[in-house]
């Protein structure tokens, strides 16, 4: 553990975790380097401009924790600035600005993923709905309607223990009752019944007998 | 490695813990170093590949399938313990991890004759320690203090009872009231922590599989951690969900197993 350190006295070299493409859009934890070239990396926390609690390691350290897959490493350092978040989008690219600012900026990815997301479920692409209900879901995990869509397409393949998963993981946030009710929701929107064109299967009505 | 070392070890440090008198664990620190879990802890970044090869496997294993790149300078190699699967007997207590899995007890058994223990964390010999004799090399001292599988828990019993203040104290953390009676200093809670190892690889979907740990975004986002909670759940094998603010992960993960621990052996 080191002292607290001044965040404006740091620079970010990466962040400490290694992400695929379906854990993005995501805020990450930093990695910082000081001004005698030690690195920072979690656990720690930020308060007040100030970094507390870090564990600090050497270049070497953190070159070998990036080829243990545990950190990623930028190729260009930057400054830190206190109070800012770091994010990575859809793209792998990073985003480092005010906190509320990324909030906004993750919460908006996260409600066009969803109207997205049920718009695929409307026209029938369950495969396309899950891919992008899970990034609303990276994007703003608060939101239960990206685990009520996976759990309404699991329920829909028979999947009793996926479907199971999404409730366990929706449960903190979400009474069972009001989640049951999105899934309905969904499973309705997703229902090929449903969808069905109004003159579907009228070919196989046997004419009435004159 | 034969078996006889560790066995000698066992009486001689169990002697040495007991002042060299005959001595039984009291029945609550027996019970609890008896059930307590193996813990194995990751980063998230790895434990998608861990749950997708559904087995942990040894640096060895590692470096042999192309999946790590050698590291001589490593704790591992340096001790020779490359070949080896890591445990604590202990909730996770390795930094920079936010996912982990839980083995109940008996896995020890399955490995007893391959297996082996140590009553501190090895690869803490290495640069965070302070061994009582620095002349000796880790690797001798290591070889001094291996332990059999599963008779290191009635060393972790009369550990709880001599060393600690209460046996729920070695779980909790919390310093051991008596210097260690092994002479090592330094470090932090991994220098009284017992270490299981069993060799090459240890299979996660089996009956000794006791819960999972993982953060709720990286369930949701990475498709083999779902398959694997999906198992768990149709298994009956208990999985714990949390959330992780941002740089606060290890302390997240360490808090949700105590607490998992807390309620299953207290």
């Amino acid at each position: 553990m080191t002292p607290p350190v001044r965040v404006d006295e740091l620079e970010i070299i990466g962040y400490s975790d290694v992400l695929d493409a379906s854990m993005l859009p995501s805020a990450v934890p930093p990695v910082f380097r000081n001004r005698a070239r030690r690195v920072l990396v979690p656990p720690f926390f930020l308060r007040s401009g100030y970094l507390y609690n870090a564990t600090e390691i050497s270049q070497q350290e953190a070159d070998a924790l990036r080829n243990a897959m545990q950190i990623t490493l930028f190729e260009q350092s930057f400054p830190a600035v206190p109070g800012h978040e770091l994010w990575i989008d859809q793209s792998f690219q990073y985003h480092y600005e005010p906190a509320d600012q990324a909030k906004q900026k993750l919460f908006q990815i996260a409600d066009d993923a969803i109207r997205e997301a049920e718009s695929a479920l409307l026209s029938g692409d369950w495969q396309k709905a899950e891919r992008i209900s899970g990034m609303a879901y990276c994007a703003n995990d608060r939101r239960m309607e990206p685990l009520a869509i996976e759990a309404a397409i699991r329920r829909l393949q028979g999947n009793r223990d996926g479907e199971r998963l999404m409730k366990e993981m929706a449960r903190p946030f979400l009474a069972d009752s009001a989640f049951e009710s999105l899934i309905e929701r969904y499973c309705h929107m997703a229902s090929p019944h449903r969808r069905r064109s109004p003159i579907a299967g009228m070919a196989l009505e046997r004419p009435k007998a004159a | 490695m034969t078996r006889d070392i560790p066995l000698a070890n066992l009486e001689r440090l169990t002697s040495g813990l007991c002042g060299g008198e005959l001595r039984h664990p009291s029945s609550e620190s027996a019970r609890l170093s008896a059930a307590l879990f193996l813990s194995h802890g990751t980063a998230s970044s790895t434990f998608s590949s861990i749950c997708a090869r559904n087995e942990l496997l040894s640096q060895s294993e590692l470096i042999r399938m192309g999946l790590r790149n050698p590291a001589p300078e490593c704790a591992e190699e340096l001790l020779g313990t490359e070949r080896f699967v890591f445990f604590y007997v202990a909730p996770f207590r390795y930094p920079n991890t936010a996912c982990g899995v839980l083995f109940a007890s008996a896995l020890e058994e399955e490995h007893r004759h391959e297996g082996v223990a140590a009553p501190f964390d090895t690869g803490g010999l290495i640069h965070v320690f302070t061994r009582p004799d620095p002349s000796e090399s880790p690797r001798t001292f290591l070889t001094r203090h291996e332990l059999p599988l599963p008779t290191h828990r009635a060393y972790l019993a009369l550990s709880m009872d001599i060393a600690f203040q209460q046996a729920a104290d070695y779980i909790e953390g919390r310093d051991p009231s008596l210097a260690s009676p092994l002479g090592i200093t330094g470090g932090d809670a991994r220098r009284w922590t017992h270490e299981v190892r069993i060799p090459e690889r240890v299979s996660l979907q089996t009956r000794h599989l006791q819960a999972v740990f993982a953060p709720r975004a990286r369930v949701r986002a990475s498709q083999p951690v779902k398959d694997l909670f999906q198992w768990c759940l149709a298994n009956g094998v208990d999985t714990v969900m949390f959330d992780t603010p941002s740089g606060d992960e290890f302390e997240t993960l360490r808090n949700e197993c105590l607490g998992y621990i807390r309620r299953k052996l207290y």
